[in-house]
Order: C-alpha cells, then sequence, then structure tokens
C-alpha cells in the first residue's frame, strides 16, 4: 500500500467506526495510531501518544473554552435562562407567534452567556417548548424554533467553535468572536422574521396570547435579567476594545456570573457543585475528541492527502467562488453525519491551505464553517440539535415532527450563507474596526 | 446512567473534585491577574503557564472516568438504532474491548513518559522563574487509567447482557 492509500484506507475505517458506535475521540485516535504505526512504526506511534495530549491540552488559547462553559453552566442553573426567556415573553409575547419569537431571542440572549449550541438548545428547550405546547403551538414550530435558534450559541460570541477554529486557524479568537455578532444578529432577525410570517399567515400554528402583563411588570422582568446583559456587554467591549484575551473575558465572565447568582441568593450548594461539573464534562468530553482530531491531523499530514486532495479539487481550488461552493457541498454532506466538533476539527487541516492559498479571509471562512457546522446541527440523519430537543421532550413530540420544524429554519439559513458569501462585509466590518 | 460499584465511583468524585478546583483556580487566577495588571500595572508572573500545564491539565484528564460514568462520550447511534438489546449489547461490548485495549496502550505510554519527565526533572521557563511541571505529566495516566476501568466494568456487563446473564437496564 501507498502512502495514500493507508491515508484513504484510515479515513474509510474512521467512518465505519463511527456508525458502529465507536466514541468519535476513539475512533480518531484508533485510526490515527494505526495508521502512524502502518506507515512510521509502532514506536513512532508511541512517541506521539506520549507527547501530543499534553502538549495539545496544556495550552493557553484552549483555557478559554473550560471558562465559557463554566459561565455557561452558571448562567443556565442559577436560573438566568428562565429569566430571560420570561422577560422575552412578556416583551414579545404580543406578536404573531410570540411565545416563539420570545424563545428564538432568548436563544440569541443566552447564546452570548454560552458558547455552546446543544447547551443554548437544552437550557431554553426545557423551559420554552412546555410553554408553547401548553398555548396550544405547533409542536413542530415549537421545538424547530429552540433546536434553531440553540444554533445561535456557536455564532454569537462566545463561542468554543471559533475558539477552536481560531487556535487551528491561526486567526485572532477575539476578532472571530466580534465578526460572529453580526451573522448571529441576523440570524436571528431572520428566524424571528419567518416564524412571524408563518404565524401571520396560519394562526393557527401560534394561537395570540392574552397581554395582561402591566408595564410594571416588564421592567421587573427586564431587572432580572440586567446584570447578564451588563455582563455581556463588558465581555464583548473588553474584547473589542483588545483590554481582555478570550481566556480573560471567560474567566471574568464565570466570575461574574456567581457573582451575580449569589446576590441574587440563587447560588445554592447543588447550583454550584452542578455547574462545576457540567463544565467539567463538557469540557473533557471536547477535548477528548480534540486531541483525537490532532492525532488525525498528523496522520494525514504524513500521507500526503492534503496535496492530493488539492490536486484533485484542480481548477476549483484556483477560482474562490468554487473553492467556497465546494466547501459549502463537503460541509452540508459531512455535517449530516458527523458531530460538529469532529466535522470542524477533521476538514479544517484540508481546506485551510486551499483558502490560505488563494489570500481569502480566514476571518470570513471561520464564520462560514461555523454556519455550516451550525446547520450541520440541524440536519437529519445526525442533527445534534435535534436529538437534544427530543430528549427534552421526550415522547410526546416525535423525531420527524422536529425535523419537519426545523426544514424551515434551514431555508432560512440558506438565505444567511447566500448573505454572507455575497457580503463579506456582514462578518468583516466590526473586526476591521478593531485595533 | 448504570448503576456502578462504589469503590470506583470514590476515586472517580474525588479525580473530578479536583478538576474543579482546578477550573476554579484557572477562573480566580486569571481574574487577579487582570485586576493586578489593570490597576497595579503588576500580573501574576508565571499564570500562563501555570494555568496551562497545572490547571488545564487536570482539567483536561481528570475528568474523564465521570464523563464515563455519565456516558458521556459522543458517539452515533444512527445505524444501530433498531437493533435488539442483545444484539446491541454484544456490539457495544466489542466496541469496549476495541477502546479498552487502545486505553491500555494510552496509558501506558504517558506512564512512561511521566517517569521520563520525573527522572529529567522536567521543567518550564516563565519570564523570570522556572515551575516544575513533572508532577503534572502523571495526571494523564490516572485520569485515562480510572477512564480505562470503567470500560473494562462496562464490556463486561454489556457482554452479560448479550448472552442472557443479565437483563438489559435501561439508562440514560
Amino acid at each position: 500500500m501507498t502512502e495514500l492509500q493507508i491515508g484513504f484506507s484510515g479515513l474509510g475505517a474512521l467512518l465505519v467506526l463511527i456508525a458502529l458506535r465507536v466514541p468519535v475521540g476513539f475512533a480518531l485516535m484508533i485510526v490515527s495510531m494505526f495508521g502512524v504505526a502502518a506507515l512510521k512504526g509502532w514506536s513512532v506511534a508511541g512517541g506521539m501518544l506520549r507527547t501530543e495530549p499534553f502538549d495539545f491540552a496544556a495550552h493557553w488559547s484552549f483555557s478559554a473554552i473550560p471558562m465559557f462553559l463554566l459561565m455557561g453552566s452558571v448562567a443556565h442553573n442559577s436560573g438566568i435562562s428562565t429569566a430571560l426567556f420570561k422577560a422575552a415573553r412578556l416583551w414579545l409575547g404580543g406578536l404573531p407567534g410570540g411565545l416563539a419569537v420570545a424563545a428564538n431571542f432568548a436563544c440569541a440572549g443566552f447564546a452570548a452567556a454560552s458558547g455552546s449550541s446543544t447547551a443554548t438548545a437544552a437550557a431554553m428547550g426545557r423551559i420554552s417548548v412546555p410553554e408553547m405546547t401548553k398555548a396550544g403551538y405547533d409542536p413542530g414550530l415549537s421545538t424547530g424554533t429552540v433546536a434553531s435558534a440553540g444554533t445561535l450559541g456557536a455564532m454569537i460570541p462566545p463561542s468554543i467553535a471559533f475558539v477552536l477554529y481560531g487556535i487551528f486557524a491561526e486567526v485572532s479568537i477575539s476578532k472571530l468572536f466580534i465578526a460572529g455578532i453580526l451573522p448571529g444578529v441576523m440570524t436571528a432577525l431572520i428566524y424571528a422574521t419567518m416564524i412571524m410570517v408563518r404565524c401571520k399567515i396560519n394562526p393557527s400554528l401560534g394561537p395570540a396570547q392574552a397581554q395582561d402583563a402591566t408595564r410594571a411588570e416588564k421592567f421587573e422582568a427586564l431587572g432580572e435579567v440586567w446584570p447578564l446583559l451588563a455582563l455581556i456587554l463588558v465581555i464583548i467591549g473588553g474584547l473589542y476594545g483588545g483590554i481582555f484575551t478570550p481566556t480573560e473575558a471567560g474567566a471574568f465572565g464565570a466570575f461574574a456570573s456567581f457573582l451575580i447568582a449569589f446576590l441574587q441568593g440563587r447560588l445554592t450548594m447543588t447550583v454550584f457543585r452542578n455547574s462545576l461539573f457540567e463544565a467539567l464534562s463538557g469540557t473533557a468530553r471536547i477535548f477528548w475528541v480534540a486531541i483525537g482530531a490532532v492525532l488525525l491531523t498528523r496522520f494525514l499530514a504524513m500521507t500526503g492527502a492534503e496535496g492530493f486532495l488539492r490536486d484533485m479539487v484542480g481548477s476549483w481550488a484556483a477560482d474562490p467562488i468554487l473553492l467556497v461552493l465546494a466547501a459549502s457541498i463537503i460541509y452540508v454532506i459531512l455535517g449530516m453525519f458527523l458531530d460538529p466538533l469532529g466535522l470542524l476539527l477533521i476538514t479544517l487541516p484540508l481546506l485551510l491551505p486551499m483558502f490560505e492559498a488563494l489570500n481569502l479571509d480566514l476571518i470570513w471562512f471561520g464564520v462560514l464553517v461555523v454556519k455550516y457546522i451550525e446547520i450541520g446541527l440541524l440536519t437529519p440523519p445526525v442533527g445534534l440539535n435535534v436529538y437534544v430537543i427530543k430528549s427534552v421532550v421526550g415522547q410526546d413530540i416525535s423525531l420527524e415532527t422536529i425535523f419537519k420544524g426545523v426544514a424551515w429554519f434551514i431555508v432560512c439559513e440558506v438565505v444567511v450563507v447566500l448573505l454572507l458569501v455575497a457580503f463579506p462585509q456582514i462578518s468583516l466590518y466590526l473586526p476591521s474596526l478593531m485595533n | 446512567m448504570r448503576p456502578d460499584h462504589r469503590s470506583i465511583q470514590i476515586p472517580t468524585n474525588i479525580l473530578s473534585w479536583i478538576a474543579g478546583v482546578a477550573i476554579l483556580a484557572i477562573m480566580f487566577q486569571v481574574v487577579v491577574d487582570v485586576a493586578m495588571r489593570e490597576i497595579f500595572s503588576a500580573p501574576i508572573d508565571g499564570t500562563i503557564e501555570i494555568v496551562s500545564f497545572y490547571y488545564m491539565v487536570a482539567v483536561t484528564f481528570l475528568p474523564l472516568a465521570y464523563v464515563s460514568h455519565h456516558e458521556g462520550q459522543i458517539f452515533v447511534e444512527l445505524f444501530t438504532r433498531g437493533m435488539r438489546p442483545r444484539s446491541l449489547a454484544f456490539l457495544e461490548g466489542v466496541v469496549g474491548i476495541v477502546c479498552f485495549v487502545f486505553m491500555i496502550w494510552f496509558v501506558r505510554e504517558t506512564w512512561f513518559a511521566a517517569l521520563i519527565s520525573f527522572e529529567e526533572g522536567e521543567m518550564w521557563e516563565t519570564s523570570d522563574d522556572l515551575i516544575t511541571i513533572w508532577p503534572n505529566r502523571f495526571l494523564l495516566p490516572i485520569g485515562m487509567g480510572l477512564m480505562a476501568i470503567y470500560l473494562l466494568i462496562r464490556l463486561i456487563d454489556d457482554f452479560m447482557v448479550a448472552f442472557g446473564k443479565r437483563p438489559p437496564v435501561h439508562w440514560e
């Protein structure tokens, strides 16, 4: 076997192992190490196991990940997500499909405290779907809204996906965070417009709610969430102004979340313990897959697969638009089967050199990649956010109903992607103002 | 989550709480470092190295057994969803053997790396000091070793279900 054949056999074996329920991190590591052993011998593979995992974990930039996970888990466990939905419901509930619109914007708000799409969907799903069901909302609309708006967790800063992309692509994570703001807000607005238009045309999808909340009640609800909003502004402002590195922003955010929960009398021992352990298990799971992806990258580099794929893409790789189109197709197809983290880490080593060769902006590409992995969270058969919502609603709503509900949001995503490709300034304007 | 022996839960909880202290330590040290830098222009020396080599390594590897205990590894169940419980348990058992054997190799290599680091007294240079980093090399085989024990318990359990020695247990 040639080195290239070993490389592609490895990729094939990887997909087979994943299909056979081997955890993604293990599948990546096993294939990579057997591949390296086949190419260079067992001692070289063993040597990589001795050094790579430690070197990878002992990385300052990565410490942003546990900090943002901690910030999000404290915000959720201390009841901020509930307060956000309550405030959004009181202010937006009168619109057509008001509860779904409120859930959509509450997700966008929580995304600014959480770096993870699945965490955002799970947090908001538990709170908003039962309320929408009680109000007679169409199950596809209620679940589709939260599964889709949950993906804003990866686009609106902070974002674990941007931290990983920034490190692998060697671009500023702060700039990526700022670049995600406008695309994230734009996505939330397009979602809300679609929900309102659909409910205006067919009011049975989201029956109108009686609006009996007084102005005082509305402001009282805002009072419960203002510390979070202030915190978000300080963090984004700090990143924007170059005062904070992402890790510092995350540490400050996590500390302030604890402080807010304490001052509001919500920091019980259970909240403290659950927040800590949620953040820890999230971190360990992400790093386990990421270490596997790093080993795969090293293995593929030894096989020359990257150069082969570049040659295969051939003339496409010379035309920016065709390259973006090729990347879109790759992400949409692989996104149907792979988890977002695995997808991100497996594809970057292959695609980044091509984008660099054409001098395309890697911040812009980062926003596109994160958008694609968000879409991958919604597309069948492996749409993780759909499964998250399914686990929240139990047997009451079928998986098919949720996927059907999500389809409307995927149409919106197509519009968003077209806008992001056609107008790179949507992603690049805010970062261009940074020092 | 499946029931596990208390004897394995105790070390899992101990390692998880150590990791919990490490994640809080990142938070506090970085916040204090920023405050000292912005207010007194006197950041804490070695913050980047201590966070990277000490706390991050603990946060990454010590909770692995906790993740295994809670069935937390990411896997795809699409292609096996229609399988009967006993067939599924058999497949899980085989997958468990593959992962367990790999983990033994992984633990062995990281253990040797830790021993070499210990013998050399491995250190890292900060801006004006040296910090000892060899003890943290041992966190990898410790965290992953406990995870390997979980894998072994699980695969025995899976084969017992597969061969009808025990009824399938519903777990989250």
